[in-house]
C-alpha cells in the first residue's frame, strides 16, 4: 500500500489534505450500494473549502471515509488519501487513531449528541487531551481545557464538572470545537454541518468563530452544509455533489456568478430572492436517483433543464476543466463553449 | 479531578447561562435514593433489603449458640432459650439460620457479581462486533447455557467442581464458592442478552461516533463510554437476579447439592427439615421460607423500582414526570 512517489508528490504540491477518486460502497441486503463515486478533493492550508449538495448525496459519507471512521461492511477504496505528506491509506489502525482527533478532527451536526450524556464535559475534555497531548501533565490537564475554552469565548471555570446537557446547543458546539482544536498538530478540521442545529445567532457566532481559527491557527476546513448562504460567507471554494458523484469544483465568487453545472444552476435557481414578488418558488424536479439504481449515463440528466441529447443518457461525464474559471465540471456541455454558452437562457 | 470549583466563581459569560445548573444536578445526583425512599413501595423494599444486608453482615454475632454444636434436647419448639427452636440432633435453629442467611446471602450476591461482570463483558464484547464470528461466537454459547434448565444446569456444575478441592493459589475455594459459581455461571446470559442489546441501541448514538473520530480507543468506547449508559438495565437485572439467585441457591442446597452439611444455608435448613414436617416440627420450615419468600419478594419489588426510576421511558406516575417536566424546562436556558 505505501507508495512513496506519490507521497513525495504531495510534500511538493501547496496542499494539505488531498483525495483522488474515493469510492465508498455500502452494503445494503447483500447488494453494494455505491454511496461515494469518483470523489476528489483538495484543501490548502488555511483555506475552507464547502461540501454542498442535497441529503444523501454522500457528503458525511466521504467525510467518515477519508477520517477512516467507516467499518466494514463499508468499503472504502480510494486512490490517495494524502494528509500533509502521508498516504492516510498505508498507515497501521494505531497510527490512523492518532491521526483522528491529532492532525484531523472531525465535528458534528448535533452538538448535545456528541457528548457523552454520562460523563461531565470536563472529564470528557481530559480524555481527548491525554489521547494527543503527551506534552502536558495530568495535572496541567484543567488548566489547559480552561485555556482552550476561552479560546472559543466560553469561560469555563466551575463549569467542568457540569454534564453536556446542562449547556445549551451552541455552546457545547463550542466546546465541541474547542475539543478539536485539543491537538497542537490539527490541520485539518472536518465539519459536518456544525450550525444546522442552531440558531441563525448563534450559528452566526459559531461561524465567526471558525473563521478566526482559521486565521489564528491557519487551520483548512472542510465544511459541509446544504446551506449555500453560509458557503457564501465562508468557503474559498465549492465542491458540489450530487447522488455521491462531484458534479462541480469551483472557487466561491465563480460558483455564484457562473455556475457551469446544470445542477449547481438550478441549485442557486432555488433560492428565493427577497423581497418575494409573489411568483411561484422554483423547485427543482424529481428526485435523487436511488444509490442502488444503475445509470448509464450523466446521474442528473432526469432532472436536468439544459439536457443536450443522447450524449447525456449514454456517457457519464467525467469532470472536464472549465476553461474560463479554473474550475471542474461535470457535464457534457462544459468541453463545448458553444453549448455552454447556450444555455444562459435558462438560468 | 476537584479543580477551582467555588460556587461564587461561576461567571456567566453568556446570558442565555444558567449558574444554577451546578447545584441542581448535585440535588439530582443524590436523587436516586431519595426518590426511592420516597415513594411507599420502594420505601419498604429497600428497608427489606437493608434488613437482609443487615442480616448476612451482623447476624451470625448474635447467634447465641454455636450453630453446629449437638444439643440434648432434638425436636423442641420456639422457647425462650431456643427461638426457633431445635432441630433433630438438638442444634439450635435460630443460630443455624443466623449462619445460614449469610451463606445464602453471600451465595447469591457473588453469584450475581460474577454473572454481572463476566455477562456484561461478553455481553458487550459481542455487541461491538454484531454480526462478527467473535458475536456469532460469544451469543451461541450464551444460548447454550440457556437451553438447559436452570435447576439442572447448576446442579451439574457443582457436581463437577465439587468433585476435587479446587483452589486459587493459597486460597482453596469453598463449597459455597463453588455453588455462587455455578449459578452464576447459570444467569450469565441473561447479563450479556442485556448488555448486548443495549450496546447494539447505544453504538448507533452520535456521541460513540464523536469518541472515535477524536481518536478514542476501542476500550474508552467499551469502558467509559458505552459501559455506563448500558448500566441502568444491568443494575435492573442484577436485583431480579439476586432474587433468582437465592431461590435456586435454596433449591440445589435442598436437594443435596449445593451448600453441603453440616454447613447451614436457607436450603440446606429446609433439607433437613424435610424428614421432621410430619412430625409436627414446623418450625423447621417456617422461618427458612418466610426468609426465602421475603427476600425474593423485596429484591423483586426492588427491581421493579429501579426500572421505573432509571429508565425514564417506562415512567408511570405523573406526579413525577410533571416534577422533572418543570425542571428540564429550567435546564434548557
Amino acid at each position: 500500500m505505501t507508495n512513496p512517489s506519490t507521497a513525495a508528490t504531495a510534500v511538493e504540491t501547496d496542499e494539505v489534505l488531498r483525495v483522488t477518486d474515493l469510492r465508498t460502497t455500502y452494503q445494503f441486503r447483500g447488494l453494494p450500494v455505491p454511496a461515494v463515486k469518483r470523489f476528489s478533493l483538495s484543501v490548502k492550508p488555511g483555506e475552507i473549502v464547502g461540501l454542498v449538495g442535497e441529503s444523501g448525496s454522500g457528503k458525511s459519507t466521504a467525510l467518515k471515509s477519508i477520517l477512516g471512521m467507516l467499518r466494514p461492511p463499508a468499503q472504502v477504496e480510494a486512490e490517495e488519501i494524502i494528509l500533509t505528506g502521508r498516504d492516510l491509506r498505508s498507515l497501521s489502525e494505531e497510527e490512523m487513531r492518532k491521526v483522528r482527533g491529532g492532525e484531523m478532527a472531525m465535528i458534528f451536526q448535533d452538538p448535545i449528541n456528541s457528548f457523552n450524556p454520562s460523563w461531565t464535559i470536563g472529564s470528557q475534555f481530559r480524555r481527548v487531551l491525554s489521547l494527543h497531548r503527551p506534552d502536558l501533565e495530568r495535572k496541567e490537564y484543567d488548566e489547559e481545557i480552561l485555556r482552550l475554552l476561552k479560546g472559543v469565548g466560553i469561560d469555563g471555570r466551575g463549569k467542568l464538572n457540569s454534564y453536556p446537557f446542562q449547556f445549551s446547543q451552541g455552546q457545547l458546539q463550542r466546546i465541541m470545537i474547542a475539543v478539536a482544536c485539543a491537538s497542537k498538530e490539527l490541520k485539518v478540521l472536518l465539519a459536518d454541518e456544525p450550525t444546522t442545529s442552531l440558531d441563525v445567532t448563534i450559528e452566526a457566532q459559531v461561524l465567526e468563530l471558525l473563521r478566526t481559527l482559521r486565521v489564528e491557527r491557519n487551520l483548512s476546513m472542510v465544511l459541509v452544509t446544504h446551506d449555500l448562504s453560509v458557503v457564501a460567507e465562508m468557503c474559498d471554494k465549492v465542491v458540489v455533489m450530487y447522488a455521491g458523484q462531484v458534479v462541480e469544483v469551483a472557487d466561491v465568487f465563480n460558483l455564484f456568478e457562473s455556475p457551469q453545472h446544470p445542477y449547481t444552476q438550478q441549485l442557486l435557481q432555488a433560492i428565493p430572492g427577497f423581497p418575494h414578488d409573489g411568483e411561484r418558488l422554483y423547485a427543482m424536479r424529481g428526485a435523487v436517483p436511488g444509490l442502488a439504481t444503475e445509470i448509464q449515463g450523466c446521474w442528473f440528466a432526469d432532472r436536468c433543464d439544459s439536457k443536450l441529447g443522447s450524449i447525456c443518457d449514454t456517457t457519464p461525464p467525467p469532470l472536464y476543466p472549465v476553461t474560463a474559471t479554473g474550475g471542474l465540471a461535470a457535464c457534457h456541455r462544459v468541453p463545448d463553449p458553444a453549448i455552454a454558452g447556450g444555455e444562459g437562457k435558462n438560468s | 479531578m476537584a479543580i477551582t470549583e467555588t460556587k461564587d466563581g461561576i461567571p456567566a459569560d453568556n446570558p442565555a447561562d444558567n449558574p444554577a445548573d451546578n447545584s441542581a444536578h448535585r440535588a439530582d445526583e443524590v436523587g436516586l435514593l431519595r426518590r426511592l425512599t420516597s415513594r411507599k413501595l420502594s420505601a419498604i423494599s429497600l428497608a427489606g433489603v437493608g434488613f437482609f444486608l443487615l442480616l448476612a453482615l451482623v447476624g451470625p454475632f448474635f447467634a447465641p449458640f454455636d450453630p453446629a454444636a449437638l444439643g440434648d434436647e432434638p425436636l423442641t419448639g420456639p422457647s425462650a432459650q431456643n427461638w426457633m427452636g431445635t432441630d433433630s440432633v438438638g442444634r439450635d435453629v435460630f443460630s443455624r439460620f443466623l449462619h445460614g442467611s449469610r451463606v445464602s446471602i453471600l451465595v447469591g450476591f457473588l453469584a450475581v457479581l460474577f454473572a454481572l461482570v463476566v455477562g456484561s463483558l461478553l455481553g458487550m464484547l459481542a455487541g461491538m462486533k454484531s454480526g462478527k464470528l467473535r458475536d456469532s461466537v460469544i451469543m451461541r454459547l450464551m444460548d447454550v447455557i440457556l437451553s438447559f434448565p436452570l435447576l439442572v444446569l447448576v446442579p451439574v456444575i457443582t457436581g463437577i467442581l465439587a468433585q476435587r478441592q479446587l483452589s486459587l493459589g493459597p486460597v482453596s475455594i469453598t463449597p459455597e464458592v463453588l455453588v455462587a459459581i455455578a449459578i452464576g455461571i447459570v444467569l450469565v446470559p441473561v447479563f450479556a442478552r442485556i448488555a448486548r442489546a443495549s450496546v447494539l441501541a447505544e453504538m448507533r448514538e452520535d456521541y460513540v461516533t464523536a469518541v472515535r473520530s477524536f481518536g478514542g480507543r476501542g476500550k474508552d468506547i467499551l469502558f467509559r463510554n458505552l459501559l455506563p449508559n448500558i448500566s441502568a438495565p444491568l443494575v435492573v437485572q442484577a436485583a431480579f437476579a439476586l432474587a433468582m439467585a437465592v431461590s435456586v441457591e435454596a433449591a440445589v442446597s435442598f436437594l443435596g447439592l449445593g451448600v453441603q452439611p453440616p454447613g447451614a444455608s436457607w436450603g440446606t435448613l429446609l433439607a433437613d427439615a424435610r424428614q421432621y414436617v410430619t412430625l409436627g416440627a414446623w418450625w423447621l420450615v417456617v422461618f427458612p421460607s418466610i426468609a426465602i419468600a421475603l427476600f425474593v419478594l423485596f429484591f423483586n419489588l426492588l427491581g421493579d423500582q429501579l426500572r421505573d426510576e432509571l429508565d425514564p421511558r417506562a415512567k408511570s406516575t405523573t406526579k413525577k414526570s410533571k416534577k422533572s417536566g418543570a425542571s428540564a424546562k429550567g435546564e434548557q436556558k
